[in-house]
């Protein structure tokens, strides 16, 4: 949904940085859906993910003083989500409840997807079913990138990884990915091309 | 088949244009995908394949109105403005901490010390009253010398050569008492708890201020002389006062007591180092001269002893004063110095009187 690319975010941020509120308020404005589906996976509370977007830009219009150090507000927000929220919802969780819930970190269901020309019921349904297979982790990279189209740099700082880390983790959750959703397939299927990441099983084939 | 590059499919997925070129967002170039596809006729699978694995992540954007973005937009910024204002009042009060912080640790400090001051003072002075009370100090003025004592009241006392004043360390609220042997000038600091000076005499009762006494052991009247005030002598009972200008004579073997008007400055003049004597004996000026210059006296004639004198000596050396008694009577003086002996000792001059 996203149409501004991320000058146009740092075009808000500067505007903000030299006091002008508005642009500020238009920035929660194009950024709150994202934070807000980012924030859902990792913790499905709504209420709780709403509370804490707009904890950060209270904060942010309160605290000019700390405005003037975030240069990339884009990952700052991102971290900042991430820390809060889940600072937030261990102290609603027993820890038993947390141990289970960081597996349940960015779970899918078929209806986080978009059903359009692009992606076929099945596929969809495959990649549901594949993305279980990913660890929470995997599936957060994923995320960040295609969702978010944030770059590796930014990923990194989220996650709290090295950049390399971070592209490690994205190419083998896309391999492992491509695995899963291959599993029962028959090569006519794959000549049809509805079955994404063939290209995978070939290179195997070749190598 | 040619090997399926990962390489370039990594790079395009790694190429943040090509995933919003890919999910057919608007970017700057759209022209730039179709024509680096074109460019790149033997990875067009390769291509194919990223733009496929972008468009099936198209994930769905969670439903929620512009009208409830905007609500929470306007609740977070009201908070901001009530935020601000708490954060203001708490930067403030921090503030406030910080400069009673500050302020306090000299309290502290000054509190401190003032009570632990006190204290001390508190525990010296019952320490001393208590304790020290019979260890009475004694100030010498030894043969030859003068001497000035401040007293713990206050009280001046000059100590004429050959003197001793004795008195205890803190005066006790009954009284201030000190004992006195010897020649003495007082200037007594007026309170009202009374000062008495207890000498060979009777005691003296000091009522006013400033008044000289003589009372030498060796010496066989004691006499008082009030300058200032009002002083009383008191014997077995009986007091008798004294007005300024006022001398009293006591007999110390016949205990008799009489009071005459006389020129005080004969009596206060030892001082400044003056000495006058008006129908004195030579015994009594040889004592005063004992006193004053530490030397012995041997008479060859007894009676010689008896013979009045009138002089007044001041500052002078003790052969310009033997010069002045030879002068005004036939007498010689034979003055041999004092020294040191082998042992360090000092061996008293001695005046042979012919």
């Amino acid at each position: 949904m996203t149409t501004q690319n991320k000058n146009w975010d740092n075009s808000l941020w500067n505007k903000f940085q030299q006091g002008d509120n508005d642009a500020l308020g238009e920035l929660f404005q194009e950024r709150f859906r994202e934070l807000y589906f980012y924030g859902l996976k990792l913790v499905p509370v709504a209420e709780l993910v709403k509370d804490t977007i707009q904890d950060l830009f209270t904060d942010l219009w309160s605290r000019k003083e700390k405005v003037k150090e975030i240069a990339n507000i884009n990952a700052y927000l991102m971290v900042s989500l991430r820390r809060e929220l889940l600072r937030r919802a261990s102290k609603i969780r027993t820890q038993t409840d947390l141990d289970e819930a960081s597996s349940q970190y960015f779970t899918f269901s078929s209806e986080d997807f978009i059903i359009g020309s692009e992606t076929e019921l099945e596929t969809r349904n495959k990649l549901v079913a594949g993305l279980r297979h990913l660890t929470s982790r995997q599936r957060e990279v994923i995320v960040l990138r295609f969702k978010h189209e944030m770059e590796f740099k930014e990923i990194a700082q989220v996650m709290d990884l090295n950049v390399q880390s971070v592209r490690n983790l994205l190419f083998r959750a896309l391999e492992k990915l491509r695995e899963e959703m291959n599993v029962g397939d028959s090569v006519d299927k794959q000549d049809v091309g509805l079955v994404l990441f063939a290209f995978f099983k070939e290179k195997i084939k070749f190598s | 088949m040619r090997q399926f590059s990962e390489n370039t499919f990594e790079s395009l997925v790694a190429d943040t244009q090509f995933i919003r070129w890919a999910k057919g967002e608007q970017v700057a170039d759209s022209q730039k995908w179709e024509e680096w596809k074109k460019n790149h006729s033997d990875k067009t699978r390769e291509f194919d394949e990223a733009c496929k694995a972008v468009r099936m992540f198209s994930f769905a954007t969670p439903a929620i109105s512009d009208l409830e973005v905007d609500y929470l937009k306007q609740k977070a910024f009201d908070r901001s403005k009530k935020q601000r204002n708490t954060l203001g009042t708490v930067v403030w009060m921090r503030r406030l901490t910080r400069v009673a912080a500050v302020l306090f640790i000299p309290l502290l400090l000054f509190t401190t010390w003032t009570l632990l001051d006190k204290k001390q003072l508190e525990t010296t002075y019952s320490s001393l009253v208590e304790n020290r009370m019979d260890e009475e100090i004694s100030v010498v003025a030894p043969i030859g010398t003068r001497t000035i004592v401040d007293l713990p009241d206050g009280s001046k006392v000059w100590l004429n050569a050959g003197s001793q004043l004795t008195y205890p360390p803190i005066f006790a609220n009954n009284g201030r008492t000190v004992h006195l042997e010897g020649e003495a000038f007082f200037e007594v600091s007026k309170d009202e708890t009374p000062f008495n000076v207890e000498n060979f005499g009777p005691t003296i009762k000091v009522y006013g201020t400033e008044f000289n006494v003589n009372a030498y052991e060796e010496e066989e009247v004691v006499t008082v002389a009030l300058v200032e005030g009002s002083v009383s002598l008191a014997k077995s009972g009986g007091e008798l006062f004294l007005e300024p200008g006022e001398v009293s004579f006591f007999d110390k073997s016949s205990e008799t007591i009489h009071v005459e008007r006389k020129n005080l400055e004969h009596f206060l003049c030892w001082r400044e180092g003056k000495f006058i004597f008006r129908d004195a004996s030579l015994n009594s000026i040889l004592r005063v001269l004992q006193r004053q210059y530490n030397v012995e006296f041997e008479l060859s004639n007894p009676q010689l002893g008896s013979y009045p004198y009138n002089a007044t000596f001041q500052n002078e050396s003790l052969e310009q004063i033997f010069q002045l008694l030879e002068l005004s009577a036939p007498i010689q003086f034979d003055y041999t110095k004092g020294y040191l002996n082998k042992d360090g000792a000092y061996v008293k001059g001695k005046v042979r009187i012919k």
